[in-house]
């Protein structure tokens, strides 16, 4: 055992540890893995931030980087899906060593909410946002926002083709044509707002129909777009996002747009990606700082620029493709109420749609 | 000559990488002979074996099996074409099947499900396993685990028996008494059969012809008494049992050595070495005041119970062994009279 | 490996009681193993126990415990197709080259399932290479690539080779003689490989397959690549959808009962076979009898280039063209020695970890069989079944409400990677140990050795080659280990795992395929020395 040990050792001590200059926040992290080694294991200590993130590090790395940098708080974070996390952090409790709870989605804000696990925060960071994109308790708020939309193979359709309600797809003209991710978090968002504005019967109706349609289902929007591209399917059901990332990577003849909803339909709900401080937190002035820099405007640049996602601060430009958030209809809902995922799950089940 | 040989080998040779495992080898033999082959680790015998069963291919030479070419000269049959019957040191009974299933394991073909049965019903029988069909083999005692592995062999009614040192993994207690059984089931059944075996003892008791084996060749082919009484070589007669050598002179049937003169055969003459075996030397106490004959002082004494061997020097100098019935002991430093009743016989001086 | 023979004495040593110093240990290992299954209990009955019942009885609860029994039904018989032909071509034939195929073959268990999932969708998938290369030949839509049948193909290239490992050993550990015997009594090769060898295999045939089995039932990367709904995936989808986790603990109990039932079957199946080490019969100087393909050897290298096709050099290739293509477009190398450094430093903790904690589990098996003991080894394959996540959960649980001072250290983690492999482990000593005669322990204890000396100084160094094997294993399958790396690994510390994750799960192929070239090449040394260690041997 020990040999073995030893070899695995040598082979990569042999390998060398190399910094290899990277912007990424997973070379950081893993430079400073130095002190990880020992199986003391890092613990944090005075002027550390511990932040647990459902947001993927690629993305929100780079901004984390900047708020050390300009701070000198060293934030030490634990990357992971936003469920598993949210999951977590309910387990770990009173004894919860995370200081700060950046999720992917509301939902899972308000679940832990809750569980009483989060603590109010600052009435100025809260007063930046629009209230539909905090939690009317105070205990969370929305740091970046993405719509969702139909995204549509240009090729094949063209904007006129398509209706202007979520319910049009339910026509079997589009049949074979649609794709989606039922076990994605945006999506299931979205069920649980058409559950809320129209009604569980209404909802359960439109799943049933497009079920009827025969929709091709895929993990997540990385692959449903490209599934639309690729023609495999005609429309997809996505977040808005991930078509700038596509255009940047394959310039403009991409050929698939994204397509906003219309008259306040829940197909053209906006979800935002939030932030909210741990009752347990060790250090809450230092997480309130933090949750103060994303909302500021550095921050909610980098999210517009960087990650094409909506700013929800006032004053913030947007990238010049995106629909601005005053011109996208949405519907009229409290997103702490997208928190029964429970309920949508089951009604996914029982379509058979999951 | 070949009346009805039911193995022949011509000129076989087999080397593993720079090893010579079988020089030239010669043999026959005939149908209802047990053949032992006999020899030190290394000398060639398993190889042989393995040769005539078809696990090995030879270099060179022929094998025949019941008149049919097996191997060499173009021929090459597969072991499981040959009708040979394999009993293995360790036994490799199927520990996954029954007694009765492992002795049907090779009958086929023409013994349809009755016919089938019957045979195996007879081949127990006659290995005297009755009762034991539906035992596993680990339920069974050594002995009996042997029985069902010549059993096994001998129900496709094979042209020979090859076994591979059969009684090595045998207490010695029931050696003795497994190799009388295991000779009369393989005379009843009417089997050829060829065995290989270190044990010198085995071979003389257990088969009908004994071929030596050095170093690949075989040195003498001959049945038991003639090879422990007329061995070809020095070395044969050191390898087959106790032997005594004394230098002497022989003429015309007639040795002159330490033990006086002694009549003995082979056709050297002059200086020889020759050899008499323990029972070949008899002793007696001498009477009061005797001095005439051969004297010696006796060095050691093994009692066996049935027999003793006697180690003494003689006054001339040689040292020898003597086997005696359990009679008067003797005690060493005794002295005693050597004589000499018997035949030796003489090798050429190295 | 475990070989059926027939004992000609047999030794009643199992009537011994063991000593502390052996039955302690595996007490404790027990203790350890069932840690999740507290958590679980704990969890799925917080609120009541007419909610277990609802849940276990749903319908749909009910198909995915079928869907998932056949998964591994298919897997399991699949991987015995393809690993048991490659075992004996690459052990009892003159096979040409046979020596790299068996490492070849062995090869595929270092490709992570989510890898190869995901490599097996963008070849074969509706917009895959394939579909690309065959479109212009007229070829409209592949058949479906998604499903059961992609899930068990993605399952099965990925874990035959536990299979094809444990028949290995069990080949060369067997007694040549009985293939010689059955062929002198009239069968032919072929014949004797179905009548002899075969069963000869069983129990080697059924530890392997209890792995795959168990494997299929806690990977979650395939079965959600390639969108089949067993209860991995059930499970997973409650934890992110849904922020009760009673339901979801609810679901894995009911796992637990699935493998329980599993576990059942493999005793039943292993059925009259003794644990008897292969007799030691003639040292044969010539190995056993090699059987000559002839003609056959050209199917037979078809058979063999092609599983390795699907199972190896695809994934490597299609890596090899991600990584090229991203580099081409700019990107960065990303040589992640740091993150390399951690995989494997912790993953060499957990090989010894597991390997020390099997060593008294496989002593009390082997030495001192009873009822305890088949029931500590029963206990230790929960922890293999469960998916990661569920594992996680429970040791978050237990950590940071009970053990605050382990919490969030590497020590939790490598002790959930050896209750999570600790079966692996645990079979390879116990198959070594079968090999080290009882007499040899004996003499050592006739000359006044107690007994744990003589298990350090005798038994352990005879077992070496058997119980590093088990080792390796752990090491390769904590190396790819994902869920569990993420909720409880320390802060910072990146595997080259979870850096795969930080890229695929955002799409970003490019920058995915180094760090799994590189998790699939650090996996390939220690799998290259287990496989010819064996050679040695």
């Amino acid at each position: 055992m020990a040999p073995l040990v030893l070899l695995a050792a040598l082979v990569t001590v042999g390998c060398g540890q190399q910094e290899s200059g990277g912007e990424s926040a997973s070379e950081e992290a893993s430079t400073s893995q130095g002190e990880t080694t020992s199986p003391g294991g890092s613990v944090a200590d005075e002027g550390t931030l511990v932040v647990y993130s459902g947001r993927n590090e690629e993305l929100v790395g780079p901004i984390i980087e900047r708020f050390e940098a300009e701070t000198g708080i060293d934030v030490e974070v634990r990357y992971g899906d936003t469920a598993e996390l949210a999951a977590t952090i309910l387990e770990e409790g009173e004894n919860s060593p995370a200081d700060v709870f950046l999720s992917q989605d509301a939902g899972a804000l308000g679940a832990v909410a809750d569980r009483g696990l989060l603590s109010p925060l600052p009435e100025g960071a809260l007063g930046q946002v629009d209230e539909r994109f905090r939690s009317p308790e105070g205990e969370w708020v929305g740091v970046s926002g993405r719509a969702r939309v139909v995204a549509y193979n240009t090729e094949a359709l063209s904007e006129g083709d398509l209706p202007d309600s979520i319910f049009g797809f339910t026509e079997p003209q589009w049949e074979g044509r649609i794709g989606w991710a039922p076990t994605n978090g945006s999506f299931q968002a979205f069920v649980t707002a058409l559950r809320v504005i129209e009604g569980e019967g209404e909802a359960r109706q439109w799943l049933e129909g497009i079920q009827a349609n025969a929709p091709r289902v895929y993990e997540n929007n990385i692959a449903i777009l490209e599934a639309v591209a690729s023609r495999e399917v005609d429309i997809g059901l996505v977040n808005h996002y991930y078509l700038f990332r596509k255009l940047e990577e394959q310039g403009d003849g991409f050929p698939a747009r994204n397509y906003y909803l219309k008259n306040g339909d829940p197909g053209a709900l906006v979800n935002v990606a939030g932030v909210g401080i741990l009752r347990t937190a060790e250090h809450p002035e230092v997480a309130r700082r933090f949750v103060e820099f994303l909302l500021s405007e550095e921050a909610q640049r980098y999210f517009a620029d960087e990650t094409f996602e909506y700013p929800l601060v006032d004053g913030v430009p947007i990238n010049e493709n995106l629909v601005p958030l005053s011109e996208i209809e949405t519907p009229n809902i409290d997103l702490s109420n997208l928190d029964d995922l429970e309920g949508t799950l089951d009604l996914l089940r029982e379509t058979g749609v999951l | 000559m070949s009346r009805q040989a039911m193995i022949r080998l011509l000129g076989v040779s087999k080397s593993f990488g720079a090893t010579k495992a079988v020089r030239d080898l010669d043999l026959e033999l005939a149908k209802g002979k047990i053949l032992a082959l006999l020899g030190p680790s290394g000398c060639g015998k398993t190889t042989t074996l393995r040769l005539l069963a078809g696990f090995e291919s030879p270099d060179a030479g022929k094998i025949e099996i019941a008149g049919r070419p097996v191997a060499g000269h173009g021929a090459s049959l597969a072991p499981e074409k040959r009708r040979v019957g394999m009993v293995f040191q360790d036994y490799a009974l199927f520990s996954h099947l029954t007694v009765a299933k492992n002795v049907a394991y090779g009958l086929k073909g023409s013994f349809g499900g009755k016919k089938r049965g019957a045979r195996v019903a007879e081949v127990l029988g006659l290995a005297r396993l009755d009762g034991l069909e539906g035992r596993m083999p680990h339920e069974l005692s050594g002995g009996q685990q042997q029985r069902v592995a010549l059993a096994r062999a001998l129900a496709p009614e094979p042209a020979v028996v090859l076994l591979d040192e059969p009684f090595s993994n045998l207490d010695a207690a029931l050696r003795a008494q497994m190799r009388s059984e295991m000779r009369e089931i393989l005379k009843a059944a009417g089997a050829t059969a060829v065995f290989v075996t270190h044990d010198q003892a085995e071979a003389l008791s257990f088969a009908d012809e004994v071929a030596v084996m050095f170093d690949g060749k075989i040195v003498q082919l001959a049945p038991p008494e003639v090879l422990y009484h007329r061995p070809a070589t020095r070395a044969v007669a050191e390898f087959v049992g106790e032997a005594n050598f004394v230098p002497g002179t022989a003429k015309g049937g007639r040795l002159r050595c330490a033990l006086g003169e002694v009549p003995a055969c082979g056709e050297c003459i002059g200086n020889v070495e020759a050899m008499l075996r323990p029972e070949a030397l008899h002793l007696r106490v001498p009477a009061n005041g005797e001095d005439d004959g051969v004297g010696a002082t006796v060095i050691a004494r093994e009692f066996y119970g049935h027999d003793q061997l006697v180690k003494l020097r003689l006054d001339s100098g040689p040292i020898l062994c003597s086997r005696l019935g359990g009679g008067p002991g003797f005690k060493p430093g005794e002295r005693v009279l050597v004589e000499t009743r018997g035949t030796a016989v003489v090798f050429p001086k190295v | 490996m475990i070989a059926a023979g027939r004992k000609p004495r047999s030794r009643t040593s199992a009537r011994l009681r063991p000593p502390v110093a052996v039955w302690l240990p595996a007490l404790l290992v027990a203790a350890a193993m069932s840690l999740p299954l507290v958590y679980l209990v704990f969890r799925a009955l917080e609120n009541g126990p007419s909610e277990v019942v609802e849940v276990a009885f749903r319908g749909k609860t009910l198909a995915v415990l079928a869907r998932s029994f056949a998964l591994a039904a298919i897997v399991t018989a699949a991987s015995l197709a393809v690993a048991v032909p490659l075992a004996w071509l690459t052990v009892r034939t003159d096979l040409p080259g046979r020596r790299a195929w068996a490492i070849l073959a062995a090869l595929p268990l270092v490709v992570p399932s989510y890898v190869g999932g995901f490599v097996l969708v963008s070849v074969l998938g509706p917009r895959g290479f394939a579909q690309g290369a065959l479109s212009p030949l007229g070829v409209e839509r592949l058949p479906e690539i998604y499903g059961l049948h992609g899930a068990a193909l993605a399952l099965t290239l990925f874990s035959y080779p536990y299979v094809f490992l444990t028949v290995r050993g069990a080949l060369r550990g067997m007694d040549p003689a009985l293939e010689e015997a059955s062929r002198s009594l009239g069968s032919g090769a072929l014949a004797t490989f179905f009548r002899v060898t075969l069963p000869q295999l069983k129990p080697a045939m059924v530890a392997g397959a209890l792995l795959v089995a168990l494997y299929s039932l806690s990977d979650f990367g395939a079965v959600s690549l390639l969108q089949f709904d067993s209860f991995s995936r059930e499970i997973y989808t409650q934890y992110r959808s849904a922020f009760d986790r009673t339901p979801a603990a609810i679901l894995a109990l009911m796992l637990v009962a699935l493998t329980a039932a599993i576990l059942a079957l493999e005793a039943r199946a292993r059925g009259r076979a003794r644990y008897h080490r292969s007799t030691v019969g003639t040292a044969h100087p010539h190995g056993g009898r090699i059987v000559t393909l002839g003609r056959w050897r050209w199917p037979a290298l078809l058979f063999c280039s092609g599983v390795v096709l699907l199972a190896l050099v695809v994934p490597v290739g299609v890596l090899v063209f991600w990584l090229s293509r991203g580099l081409a477009a700019g990107e960065p190398l990303r040589l992640l020695w740091g993150a390399a450094f951690n995989s494997v430093y912790v993953s060499g903790l957990a090989a010894g970890t597991a390997a020390l904690a099997a060593l008294p589990v496989a002593v009390l098996a082997v030495r001192y069989r009873g009822r305890a003991s088949g029931f500590v080894e029963r206990l230790s394959y929960l922890g293999y079944a469960l998916p990661g996540i569920v594992l996680a959960l429970a040791l978050v649980f237990f950590g940071a409400n009970f053990a605050p001072g382990l919490y969030g250290t590497l020590v939790l983690l490598v002790f959930a990677y050896a209750v999570h492999f600790l079966p692996q482990a645990v079979g390879a000593t116990r198959a070594a140990l079968l090999q080290v005669r009882p007499s040899v322990e004996e003499a050592a204890r006739g000359l006044g050795r107690g007994p744990v000396r003589v298990v350090t100084t005798i038994t352990a160094p005879l077992a070496a080659s058997g119980i590093l094997a088990g080792a390796a294993l752990v090491f390769l399958t904590a190396m790819k280990e994902l869920p569990a790396t993420l909720l409880l690994a320390p802060l910072g510390f990146d595997t080259l795992a979870t850096s795969l994750w930080t890229a695929t799960s955002e799409g970003f192929f490019a920058r995915a395929a180094a760090p799994a070239l590189l998790l699939i090449l650090v996996s390939a040394l220690p799998m290259y020395l287990l496989v010819i260690r064996e050679r040695a041997q």
